[in-house]
């Protein structure tokens, strides 16, 4: 599909939207939202900068993920709006058919 | 740590070797856990971290793979796809990012597990050299606090001086435990993770963190090793009194420290596993030495033999100009660039092949 200065394949818009889905629940359920399990290292210091770091890498994949999932989301908006553009056309160039052919001849009633 | 202060004791210092940023360290053996913590929990923990760089690696992959089969010429154009091209490969950046920044905080918790495990290792080592000479030891290795009066035999004798001297070493193995886990705990702290809240430009942030990637994440030339044997020299230095090794220990979460490491150099407090520190300026030239003749003796008389950078050199090797493996010594990879992950810019020279190449003729 293409015309006013773009292009698509609407095979790989689909499938890029797919991708992009499936790999967003994948980071998502990569690690978990407040971080892994934070283990006792022996002393309250420590154990609050690995609590602290931890969420931080859980918070930024799970806005990774999101941001991924964005993504796909995206993808999959321009894939149906290009597709409802295209039916939209086909639509439109059908009813434009329509309208311009020409209209077949009424046959005149014999004998009037 | 090592057991040298022990009346007529001796042995060898523990050392791991530099075994890459995403794979976990070997801890060093113990079967108790007098100083606190559950050290294999920690070095669970740093296995945790480094498996999620793979994993997040492998995504991105995926949707490399993706965009580039759905953007470019003759496939998606147009003004809708060079936004979506440009949002993406920012959001690939920032990923690329946080796995750096995830690697970072693995290695300083893989070097904390390691630097523990040789603290609990060699308290007990110590501990049972002290039973076997009949001071008493409580459980969790705590010394009994009692004063021995000295008798009148050998024994009992050996036994007071034996309790005295582990009473001594088990506070400073408790000390330096916590100076460990505090300068571990001011590194993940250090970490530059840009915040996640509303409004926050987190996406921008790691993105700008991605492109200085290698002051973030270092030369990978295996910190936790690194850091695992400079601590553990450190609070053998601090349990002799001497102040170069608080000084060490604070280095560690400073940038230059390398610079610094240098000057501490040139005091005869560092001295490391029988092995003088060379600053970090003698390696460099050591290197650029190295690079242009690929001769490891030529490059180490070169930079013991290098005035003009005044912190570069030991006393040991301005004095005794002695080939570099003498007084850099097997604790190689405490000059590694693995360290770098902590202290910033400035070391990414450690990553070099010529510096691999070198430490490889002189150690391998």
């Amino acid at each position: 599909m293409s015309g006013g200065g773009f292009s698509v394949v609407m095979s790989d818009l689909s499938s890029a939207a797919s991708a992009f889905d499936s790999e967003s629940k994948k980071l998502a359920g990569l690690v978990p939202a407040g971080g892994p399990p934070v283990p006792d290292a022996g002393s309250g210091t420590i154990d609050g900068a690995m609590h602290s770091t931890v969420s931080k890498i859980g918070a930024l994949t799970q806005a990774l993920s999101q941001a991924m999932a964005a993504h796909g989301k995206k993808l999959a908006q321009a894939h149906d709006n290009y597709n409802n553009n295209e039916l939209t056309m086909a639509q439109l160039s059908q009813d434009l058919s329509n309208a311009l052919a020409p209209v077949p001849a009424t046959p005149h009633p014999v004998g009037k | 740590m090592t057991d040298a202060a022990a009346p007529g004791g001796g042995g060898p210092p523990l050392s791991c070797p530099a075994n890459g940023a995403t794979s976990v360290s070997a801890l060093a053996s113990f079967s108790y856990n007098w100083i606190g913590g559950d050290i294999r929990a920690v070095s669970a923990l740093a296995a945790t971290l480094y498996g999620y760089v793979p994993d997040i690696s492998g995504v991105t992959s995926a949707l490399d793979s993706q965009v580039s089969s759905l953007v470019g010429a003759a496939k998606w154009t147009g003004a809708a796809a060079t936004a979506f091209s440009n949002a993406y490969d920012a959001d690939a950046e920032a990923a690329h990012a946080l796995s750096a920044l995830i690697e970072d905080a693995g290695e300083i918790i893989d070097a904390l597990a390691v630097a523990l495990s040789k603290i609990e290792s060699e308290l007990e080592q110590a501990a049972a050299k002290a039973k076997s000479h009949g001071a008493p030891i409580e459980a969790e290795g705590k010394p009994e606090e009692v004063c021995l009066a000295p008798g009148t035999t050998t024994a009992s004798k050996e036994a007071a001086v034996w309790l005295q001297w582990y009473q001594t070493y088990y506070s400073a193995a408790i000390s330096d435990a916590n100076q460990i886990r505090s300068a571990a705990a001011g590194q993940l702290n250090g970490l530059p993770f840009p915040g996640t809240g509303k409004g926050s430009d987190w996406e921008s942030s790691l993105v700008a963190i991605a492109s200085g990637i290698d002051s973030v994440v270092g030369a990978g030339q295996g910190g936790s090793a690194a850091i695992g044997a400079l601590t553990t020299k450190a609070s053998k230095l601090l349990r002799e009194g001497d102040p170069e090794g608080a000084k060490i220990m604070s280095l560690l979460s400073h940038n230059s420290t390398w610079q610094e490491l240098g000057e501490l150099g040139r005091s005869d407090g560092v001295e490391l596993g029988g092995k003088f520190l060379l600053g970090a300026g003698a390696l460099l030239t050591a290197a650029g030495v190295y690079q242009q003749t690929h001769n490891a003796g030529e490059a180490a008389t070169d930079a013991v033999g290098d005035t003009a950078i005044g912190w570069g050199t030991t006393w040991a090797g301005t004095e005794t100009g002695a080939a570099i493996g003498s007084v850099i010594g097997p604790e190689g990879t405490l000059i590694g660039g693995g360290v770098g992950a902590l202290v910033g810019a400035g070391v990414g020279f450690f990553a070099s092949g010529e510096f691999n190449h070198l430490m490889g003729d002189i150690f391998g």
